[in-house]
């Protein structure tokens, strides 16, 4: 969060995210391309980077999509979560460097263009085992490459968040064209059952990490519509200090937070990347949210000065104990007086 | 995340978790078991 854009807002705990995400790349390349050497010793080196570069841009496309939904079932994976875009940035120039190793090294020698070489040299379409299956990778890293340029938070303001978070869900676009890529390609030449069994594990993981996150998703989902009255959402005591319970009210969900003897509620939606504001806390009197670190302030929504951003608010009140919700949310950022424990 | 992106979220994975396991075992299946292209020909000759 800050006033002004700037490349990257570097503090010490991303400089230790990225240092352990380029130490961890360059002991991969490192240790794939050394027993690369000892397992297949007749292997050009060329062959060895694109192979190391190749399975390490999938490895990391695996836990880049893993952590969205390891966040939701257990809130200790948010550290992973605070510069997942860097791991994104990190995985698409391995992606990369894969590409235009292979292009080189396979459409680069001829008398052709070798990107006109990429998409025309094979047309087997009809075909599995004769797929032209660089198309589809070279699809992925374009959609990469979109998300990568745009990562930056310029981009989400200058774009809408509307439509910079239906280009970054292409993400799943790109996965599904990298499977592609990798079955119809490597798994077609490699004969071991390493790699179908390294991605088969690495695609039942992902996928079954998205479907259960979503189903518990879903459940928290099934409310009844609210009516025009105030709505019970919960007992005071159900809420921690200086912290929230989520309520879904009609279509969206509400965090209701308690500091004090004062109860607010607003929007569980942060207005930077829609992260969960209910699973954060009040730190220095402002709700706080538990992916980036973007504040509110719990009596409006409305992000302290000289910050700009507004998420909406909603009247509470206390009867015999328990909390009541207005279901009818206020325009962003407009001051409600909290209700007050007794 | 709202509620059109959760449902959005929830109904992509529901596809993709049955679209590309089917797509990684049918080239399984397709994939060939390692005989030549050109099992006629005698790469020793050509060499």
């Amino acid at each position: 969060m800050s006033v002004h854009y700037q490349a990257v807002s570097w503090n010490p705990a991303k400089r230790t995210y990225d240092l352990v995400i380029a130490a961890g790349i360059a002991a991969y390349l490192l240790m794939f391309i050394l027993l690369g050497i000892i397992v297949h010793p007749n292997a050009t080196a060329e062959t060895l980077i694109i192979r190391a570069l190749g399975t390490l841009a999938l490895l990391l496309i695996h836990v880049i999509l893993s952590i969205g939904p390891l966040c939701r079932l257990d809130s200790r994976f948010l550290p992973l979560l605070y510069n997942r875009r860097h791991l994104g940035v990190a995985m698409f120039l391995v992606a990369a460097v894969h590409g235009v190793f292979s292009l080189i090294q396979f459409h680069g020698f001829g008398d052709v263009n070798p990107l006109v070489s990429l998409l025309t040299s094979n047309t087997r379409f009809s075909s599995l085992a004769d797929f032209p299956f660089q198309l589809p990778g070279f699809l992925a890293l374009i959609i990469l490459f979109l998300m990568a340029a745009t990562s930056h938070d310029f981009w989400l303001n200058t774009l809408t968040p509307r439509i910079w978070k239906s280009l970054h869900m292409m993400v799943y676009l790109a996965y599904a064209l990298l499977i592609a890529h990798v079955s119809l390609g490597a798994l077609q030449s490699e004969t071991s059952p390493v790699l179908a069994g390294v991605l088969a594990a690495g695609l039942v993981s992902v996928t079954s990490l998205h479907v259960a996150a979503a189903v518990r998703e879903r459940k928290l989902d099934v409310l009844p519509l609210p009516g025009a009255d105030f709505m019970e959402v919960c007992d005071i005591a159900a809420i921690p200090e200086n912290r929230a319970k989520v309520v879904t009210i009609g279509l969206e969900r509400v965090a209701v937070f308690r500091y004090g003897d004062k109860i607010s509620a607003i929007s569980n939606v942060c207005a930077h990347q829609n992260g969960p504001l209910g699973e954060g806390k009040i730190i220095d009197g402002c709700v706080t949210c538990p992916w980036h670190g973007y504040q509110y302030l719990p009596e409006s929504g409305a992000s302290p000065p000289p910050f700009t951003e507004k998420v909406p608010s909603y009247r509470t009140r206390i009867v015999d104990g328990k909390v009541f919700v207005d279901p009818c949310a206020l325009a962003p950022g407009t001051p409600v007086e909290p209700a007050r424990i007794v | 995340m709202t509620r059109p992106l959760r449902r959005a979220h929830f109904w992509v994975w529901i596809a993709l978790a049955i679209a590309l396991p089917a797509l990684l075992l049918a080239s399984l299946a397709v994939r060939r078991t390692g005989s030549l292209l050109n099992p006629g020909m005698d790469w020793k000759k050509s060499k």
